[in-house]
C-alpha cells in the first residue's frame, strides 16, 4: 500500500489516544518471542518457521 | 502466520487470468455460487477486480447479502495486493525506520479478524471498529494478517507522519522509553524496516564459498542472562556454580539496566533479559527490578524453579514473560535423585499453573550418560503439559565434573533418533548446534542454532552473575568483564569478548558454521583449546 494512503488511512487516529490505549494494553510483551530473544536457545525446528523465535532454552541451568 | 483459505501462491497467476474468485474466496463463499455468477456477469468486474468491494455494496439488498460483505471483500483485496508485492530489504538505509513496503492497512467497521483463516463462511461478525494489518515478513517473505495493536498503529503513524519519539513523549507527557519500545517491537514484528544493527558477525569466520544470509550475520536482539542471585532452594548434583558472590543491591541492579539500555541504543538492538539465579524469586528486589526492566522496554523471560501462583500473577501484572523455563533431569526417579525429593511432581504441577496463567512454558534437561535414554520418554510425558522441551549437553565444570557425558557415537545416534521423533512431538525443540549436522545430512531445513546464530557467546548474548562478573557463556568460565565496573559496550568490544564470539577457528570452513560452531563449554570441559579445536562431539562428515 502506498505510504500516502497509509498516512491518509491513519489520519483520524490521534497520537494521544494511541499512547493512552497503549498504556492500557501493553502490560506485557504478549509472549512476543523475537529471534534469539533469550539469546540462549531456539524453539526452532526449521529456519522456515522463524527459528529461535521463541528464544527458549538456556545455556543450561 | 495466516493460514486461511487464500491460495496466495497462485493468486498472482490467477489474477492475470482475471480469476476473481481466487482473489475473493470468502466473499464468493458467502455470496453463494449462483449469486456470485449473476453479480459478476452483470457487473463485468472481472476486468477490474479492485472495483468489486464497491460494487458489491449496491447489490446487498437485491441479493440479500450480509452488510459486512463489502468490507470483507475490501480486506480480501488488500490481502491479494500484498501477496503480489515483493520485499527485498531487511534493513533501512539512513538510520531511520521505514514502513515495510508490502504493508497494507484496512480500517473496518466490522470485527472480521476472528474469522480470518476460517475455511467456511458461516460467520456472523459483530459491528465495531477494527484495524487489520497485512504484510510480508521481511525475512521469511510469508504473509501476515493480524489485527493492529495501539502500539503498532502508533509506531506506523510516527513513521508516516515523521514524528519523533521525543515529540510524542513531550506532547503526551509519557515516557519516551515506552514510545521507543513500541517502535522497536513493531520493527521486530516486521511492520517497519529498521536500521541495521551494529551487532555483526565477522564474515571471515564463515565458509568463504558460501553466501551467508544477513539473517545470520546481524543480530537484532541482544540477551543478558542475568543471575540476579546465587540463592537457590535446590541443591542439584550437576550445578555449575555454587560459589558465594556478593549480593546485588537494587541500586546496582538498576545501574545494570541503564548500562544495558545504553548498549542497546548504541548498537541499535532490542534488549532481552533472561532473569535467573539461583532462584530469581529468592532475590528480595526481584519484582522491582523486573518492573524497572519493563520500564526500559526490555522483553523478559524467567529461568527458575517452580514458584507459586501469587508470585506469577505479580510478574504478569508487570509484564508477561516471553516464557518461564524450569528444569527436569529425566523421568521422576532419576530427576529426584539429582534435584531432590518430590521435585518432579512439583514441576508437573507448576506446568499446569503456567498453562492456566497463559505463560509459555519450557522444560530444559541437562543431558548426561545417565539420563540420555530418558530424554525421549520424558518429552513424551511432557507432550500435553509443556509448550516446549529441549536438552543440552552437560558442561563438566563445577559440580557437573562429577557426572559423565555419553560417548560421541552414542550421542550422534541419539540426536538422529531425537530428530526423527520430534516430527511427531511438536514440543521437542532443538538447542544443541550439533543437531544441525543431522538435519543437514537428512537434507531437512536446519534450525538457527543454540542462540539463533549458532553459538551466541559474546555475540548476541552475555551472562551476568550477581556480583556483576560477566561471562561469554554461563556453562563454562569465560569471564570478559564486570558490568558493575564497565560499560557493556566496553566489555563487548574487549579482546576477550571478540575471541569468544569468533569461536573456534577449527569450524571456519564448515558448511554449517553460521548455525553451529559446536559448543565452547563442551570443548572447554574436555580440556581443549576453545579457540582452535572443534567440539569433541562433532560428527560432521567432511
Amino acid at each position: 500500500m502506498d505510504k500516502k494512503i497509509i498516512k491518509k488511512t491513519l489520519a483520524g487516529l490521534g497520537i494521544a489516544t494511541l499512547v493512552a490505549s497503549m498504556t492500557l494494553t501493553t502490560s506485557g510483551c504478549g509472549n512476543e518471542k523475537p529471534k534469539g530473544s533469550c539469546g540462549a536457545g531456539s524453539c526452532g525446528k526449521s529456519t522456515d518457521e522463524g527459528t529461535s523465535s521463541c528464544g527458549k532454552g538456556s545455556c543450561g541451568k | 502466520m495466516y493460514g486461511g483459505p487464500f491460495n496466495l501462491s497462485n493468486m498472482r497467476t490467477k489474477h492475470r487470468k482475471h480469476n476473481i474468485t481466487a482473489i475473493y474466496p470468502l466473499s464468493r463463499s458467502i455470496t453463494g455460487r449462483n449469486n456470485w455468477h449473476h453479480f459478476l456477469k452483470s457487473n463485468n468486474v472481472s476486468l477490474k477486480p479492485q472495483s468489486l468491494p464497491g460494487k458489491l455494496n449496491t447489490y446487498l439488498k437485491k441479493l440479500r447479502l450480509p452488510q459486512f460483505l463489502p468490507e470483507l471483500a475490501k480486506l480480501e483485496w488488500s490481502i491479494y495486493k500484498t501477496s503480489t508485492l515483493n520485499i527485498k530489504t531487511t534493513y533501512s538505509s539512513g538510520g531511520k525506520f521505514q514502513l515495510n513496503p508490502t504493508l497494507g492497512i484496512s480500517h473496518l467497521n466490522w470485527k472480521l479478524s476472528p474469522f480470518l483463516g476460517k475455511k467456511k463462511a458461516n460467520f456472523r461478525p459483530k459491528k465495531g471498529q477494527e484495524w487489520i494489518l497485512i504484510w510480508k515478513d521481511p525475512w521469511s517473505k510469508k504473509i501476515n494478517i493480524k489485527p493492529a495493536s495501539a502500539s503498532q498503529l502508533l509506531a506506523i503513524k510516527l513513521v508516516t507522519d515523521k514524528i519523533s519519539p521525543q515529540d510524542v513523549a513531550k506532547s503526551t507527557n509519557s515516557d519516551i522509553q515506552q514510545i521507543e519500545a513500541a517502535l522497536s517491537a513493531t520493527q521486530r514484528a516486521g511492520l517497519l524496516i529498521g536500521p541495521r544493527p551494529r551487532i555483526r558477525r565477522n564474515p571471515l569466520i564463515f565458509n568463504q564459498q558460501q553466501k551467508i544470509s544477513d539473517k545470520y550475520i546481524f543480530a537484532d536482539t541482544f540477551t543478558l542472562q542475568w543471575h540476579i542471585t546465587g540463592a537457590c532452594d535446590l541443591h542439584c548434583k550437576h550445578c555449575y556454580d555454587r560459589s558465594r558472590r556478593s549480593p546485588l543491591t537494587l541500586k546496582q541492579g538498576i545501574g545494570v539496566l541503564e548500562n544495558l539500555k545504553n548498549f542497546c541504543r548504541k548498537y541499535n538492538v532490542h534488549g532481552h533479559i533472561c532473569f535467573t539465579g539461583g532462584n530469581p524469586f529468592l532475590y528480595p528486589h526481584f519484582l522491582k527490578l523486573y518492573a524497572e526492566a519493563k520500564e526500559r522496554g526490555f522483553s523478559t523471560s524467567i529461568l527458575g524453579n517452580p514458584t507459586n501462583e501469587t508470585h506469577l500473577k505479580k510478574i504478569i501484572d508487570i509484564q508477561m514473560p516471553g516464557y518461564f523455563q524450569v528444569s527436569l533431569e529425566g523421568l521422576e526417579k532419576h530427576n529426584n535423585i539429582i534435584r531432590g525429593q518430590k521435585h518432579f511432581q512439583k514441576v508437573i504441577k507448576f506446568l499446569k499453573v503456567l498453562r492456566k496463567l497463559h505463560i509459555s512454558s519450557a522444560v530444559m534437561l541437562t543431558l548426561t550418560e545417565d539420563n540420555i535414554d530418558q530424554v525421549i520418554p520424558l518429552s513424551e510425558k511432557l507432550k500435553n503439559r509443556a509448550d516446549y522441551f529441549t536438552f543440552n549437553r552437560l558442561s563438566q565444570v563445577g559440580e557437573g565434573a562429577k557426572l559423565n557425558l555419553p560417548d560421541t557415537k552414542k550421542y550422534a545416534a541419539f540426536l538422529k533418533k531425537y530428530v526423527t521423533r520430534s516430527k511427531q512431538n511438536t514440543i521437542m525443540g532443538f538447542k544443541d548446534n550439533l543437531i544441525n549436522i543431522v538435519l543437514n545430512k537428512k537434507k531437512m531445513p536446519c534450525f538457527d542454532g543454540c542462540t539463533g546464530y549458532g553459538c551466541g557467546a559474546a555475540f548476541n548474548f552475555l551472562t551476568v552473575l550477581p556480583d556483576g562478573e560477566t561471562h561469554a557463556c554461563r556453562k563454562f568460565p569465560s569471564p570478559v568483564g564486570n558490568v558493575l565496573k564497565q560499560n557493556i559496550s566496553e566489555i563487548y568490544e574487549s579482546r576477550l569478548a571478540r575471541r569468544h564470539r569468533k569461536g573456534s577457528s577449527g569450524c571456519n570452513k564448515c558448511v554449517i558454521r553460521h548455525i553451529c560452531g559446536g559448543c565452547l563449554a563442551i570443548s572447554y570441559s574436555h580440556g581443549q583449546n576453545i579457540f582452535k579445536d572443534i567440539d569433541p562431539y562433532c560428527f560432521i562428515e567432511p
